[in-house]
């Protein structure tokens, strides 16, 4: 009887469960950075606190251009195999 | 000549196969997006039946494992593939007769492994891929899907859980634009596949291409068609029937069981693992749940989905064995196909026609 470790691609499985969780967290946090910049930045300003909101803003346009990275490089990895 | 009459209802019985799915699915798909008012019903329909065509032109490693690594393609015929999807078809059409929250992709496949063995033998049945690509991953994914979104939402109520609850609603309604389209993307690209390679392994087996061969173009955008054409007629039916029977949940919630279930189904399909994405999404969804409050998941749903896995591989493929004896005895010409075919049509349309009277027993947990 085979070993049920040598049916299973044991590292295709484990790439799948790290890669999910690398990237289904990944991007819940970092979009998570992006609205605490939107949130914190509108205050801010809103406080005529202009040094502040401009980083908060800086936050926001970060975690955005990370999270489209994020899915544009999904796109590409599924595409290129 | 036979033979291509059979090569084409295959085909045609494939493409009404991955139409119901698309159609099955559009719930699962865009009932996060549309509970949390985060799209327009008309819009999140259409956007996620455009996903689902563009989803199934990013791989073909799903394609793969169904025609190459369950069933051995060179002792397989297109009645055999037949069988397999009458199977498919009809324990779906049972399943969703009694409201039962099936998975297309393992009837599927249990229909064209009873109908192989009916047919061919155990010998023709590649047990390891069996196991390995479809068992094991069916059982991984949701359980994944929901630790994942779990953990992720518990991460996001702790990043943004001192802002006022304004700013953070909208941004997640906003996020769920990219989210949702993943989703879909995610879906198209693991589901439209499994057309693809039922009907490349009917191909193969008609000797109309080599064993190991990828699916031809014309397989490929005739999957994609179908299954965002199912999701697009699907959504107007659940847009009339949505209610109550949408999970509640707020927006974070619903970027991160969205998120999550995109990111398990993309990276499975990357390892050619053929998911039950339907599985995988009510996983995502019952993780953000349970992580906000743990009686707020619909257990019973949960239950229902453990039924159903026990369930789906063995029912589809007795039928798929059935329907392989049942044709076989009309010989192996065309007749066989067209009166099993003839029969299901009229099966099919006096299921719809009681079910509708009675009222429709779908929820946003049910399909592939």
């Amino acid at each position: 009887m085979t070993p049920v470790a040598e049916i299973v691609s044991v590292s295709d499985l484990l790439n799948v469960v790290w890669t999910a969780f690398l990237a289904g967290i990944g991007v819940c946090m970092i979009f998570s950075f992006a609205i605490v910049g939107f949130a914190r930045g509108t205050d801010a300003r809103r406080e005529k606190a202009g040094g502040a909101a401009i980083a908060y803003f800086v936050l926001m346009a970060v975690a955005l251009t990370a999270v489209m990275g994020a899915v544009v490089f999904a796109v590409i990895v599924m595409t290129s195999k | 000549m036979d033979s291509d009459v059979i090569l084409i209802i295959v085909v045609a019985t494939a493409l009404a196969f991955d139409f119901t799915n698309g159609f099955h699915d559009t719930a699962n798909v865009v009932a996060t997006s549309i509970s949390t008012r985060a799209m327009a019903p008309r819009i999140a329909v259409g956007y996620a039946a455009l996903l689902n065509f563009l989803g199934a032109f990013l791989s073909l490693e799903v394609a793969a494992t169904i025609a190459n690594g369950i069933v051995d393609a060179d002792l397989i015929t297109p009645l055999i593939v037949f069988a397999g999807l009458i199977g498919a078809i009809a324990w779906n059409l049972i399943t969703w007769y009694f409201g039962l929250p099936s998975s297309s992709s393992h009837a599927l496949i249990g229909g064209v492994v009873g109908a192989t063995l009916a047919a061919a033998g155990p010998d023709a049945i590649i047990s390891d891929g069996l196991l390995g690509k479809v068992v094991i991953p069916a059982l991984v994914a949701p359980t994944l899907a929901f630790c994942v979104a779990g953990l992720g939402i518990l991460l996001v109520y702790r990043i943004v859980g001192r802002l006022h609850p304004g700013p953070v609603t909208r941004g997640f309604k906003a996020g769920q634009v990219i989210s949702g389209g993943l989703l879909a993307l995610a879906h198209g690209t693991n589901d439209a596949q499994k057309t693809m390679g039922i009907i490349t392994l009917a191909l193969i087996s008609s000797g109309h291409l080599g064993t190991g061969a990828d699916p031809p173009l014309w397989v490929i955008a005739s999957a994609a068609s179908a299954i965002a054409l199912g999701t697009y007629f699907g959504g107007w039916r659940i847009i009339k029937t949505m209610g109550s029977r949408i999970i509640k949940m707020d927006a974070a919630q619903g970027f991160a069981a969205q998120g999550s279930g995109a990111a398990v189904i993309l990276a499975a399909t990357h390892a050619g693992f053929p998911l039950s994405t339907t599985h995988t999404i009510s996983g995502a969804v019952m993780g953000a749940g349970a992580a906000k409050r743990f009686s707020a998941v619909r257990w019973g749903v949960a239950g229902n989905i453990v039924v159903a896995w026990i369930l789906t591989l063995p029912a589809a493929a007795a039928i798929g064995a059935l329907t392989y004896g049942i044709t076989r005895i009309f010989g192996e010409g065309a007749m066989g196909p067209i009166v099993v075919s003839s029969v299901l049509i009229a099966l099919i349309g006096w299921t719809f026609a009681r079910r509708l009277r009675q009222g429709s027993p779908i929820t946003a947990a049910e399909g592939a």
